[in-house]
């Protein structure tokens, strides 16, 4: 620890069994002159739990994952990676569906009505922010209008325009607009099956695009001013579902770079973990943006010192 | 988990969802990095993360937080 460096208070919302955030805390505490508080917000019920009152009757506490009770007042900075888990082994005499979402749903309100009614530092980054950036929509028209190459796109529950935009393009591919937790789906490409099913393309919007060949995937993170990729070979569309593959840590040119950061700030993050493919003509092709995505992985794949560079960011953050 | 049903929605025709392989040498990296940090919670003893969990912790799928609100 470096004794000039400010000592800061730092808290990550998140829910149970979450190893980035204790891989975070345990490197910042280990480095920094720093305290790192995780909020399992969905084990909140376990120990006192929440209180709050628009007349100040009780303080703005969270309960941390250790017992300690946390004043959000006293907070410089919120890494709000998760809030409540539909999935959480909290609560397992509860075995009503809609009871638990009631647990889930009414947990998460309360929490974070607290944190933006009593939290005064720096979000990592704020709610809203995240929740209309993680938009697919959203995300496609802007990367657009800022130049980067994105793939040919309807979104769409019309099976007319479904099947006329996937009969213009062979091995088009389909994935959700936004998708279940209870039922996670993979990219995968438009079979006759599905185009000759009227209703099950009327149910729902879908995403539906172009297929961009290639086995190289990159995967970006962006932490502040600092620029990760790495680059995942896999003959799979979807290479999230095996990971048994090679990985290496990639450079990307500096207009991809810059693209990125711009995304960012049009969108008013400070990080964001990007999807890209790099096609064999040597093409970037931009599929999707996660605010708040999945990045420990990498580092185990690659050796990409992404820890360090988080705990590095989230601390800079924390003492601006 | 999706269930039979007559009709599903598009991104579920041709599969039921997304299934993990497992990943043993990212696992052991994870438990390799869970004692070198000595985290003290002993999350690579919680059965549901092993041997297919080797992301983030949080269940038997991907999350890439596409679904929080």
């Amino acid at each position: 620890m470096r004794v000039h460096e400010k000592s800061v208070r730092i808290a990550v919302v998140t829910h149970e069994r979450d190893l980035h955030a204790h891989a975070v805390k345990a490197e910042m505490e280990r480095r920094l002159p720093a305290s790192v508080h995780i909020f399992e917000t969905d084990h909140f019920g376990d120990g006192p739990g929440l209180s709050w009152s628009p007349q100040g009757l009780t303080e703005p506490v969270f309960p941390d994952a250790e017992g300690t009770r946390v004043d959000l007042r006293e907070l410089d900075a919120v890494w709000f990676r998760r809030l409540g888990n539909t999935r959480t082994s909290a609560n397992p005499e509860v075995t009503d569906p809609a009871h638990r979402e009631l647990i889930d749903t009414d947990t998460r309100a309360a929490a974070l009505g607290m944190l933006l009614t009593d939290f005064r530092g720096r979000w990592i980054d704020r709610p809203s922010s995240i929740w209309d950036a993680q938009n697919k929509v959203a995300q496609l028209r802007l990367a657009h209008e800022l130049g980067v190459r994105i793939p040919e796109t309807l979104v769409s529950q019309s099976p007319e325009r479904i099947r006329e935009f996937c009969g213009a393009r062979p091995n088009a591919i389909v994935k959700a607009v936004q998708g279940v937790m209870q039922a996670p789906a993979g990219t995968i490409t438009v079979g006759q099956e599905l185009l000759a099913d009227d209703a099950a393309m009327r149910l729902c919007p879908a995403i539906y695009q172009e297929f961009v060949p290639g086995r190289r995937h990159v995967r970006v993170q962006v932490f502040g001013d600092r620029v990760l990729a790495a680059l995942l070979e896999s003959d799979d569309l979807d290479w999230r579902p095996n990971l048994n593959i090679p990985a290496a840590e990639h450079t990307l040119p500096d207009a991809i770079e810059g693209a990125l950061r711009a995304i960012l700030r049009r969108l008013g993050l400070t990080m964001g973990v990007f999807d890209l493919k790099l096609t064999d003509e040597g093409e970037y092709v931009w599929l999707e943006l996660n605010p708040q995505g999945q990045w420990l992985f990498v580092e185990g794949m690659t050796g990409l010192p992404l820890i360090d560079a988080f705990t590095g960011f989230l601390y800079g953050e924390a003492t601006r | 988990m999706t269930v039979d049903t007559p009709v599903r929605p598009a991104i579920f025709v041709g599969q039921e969802q997304m299934t993990l392989a497992p990943a043993p040498a990212l696992a052991q990296w994870e438990r390799d990095l869970i004692a070198r940090l000595e985290i003290e919670r002993a999350l690579h003893q919680i059965e549901s993360m092993h041997p297919n969990e080797t992301i983030s912790g949080s269940g038997d799928g991907w999350d890439d937080c596409d679904y929080a609100r």
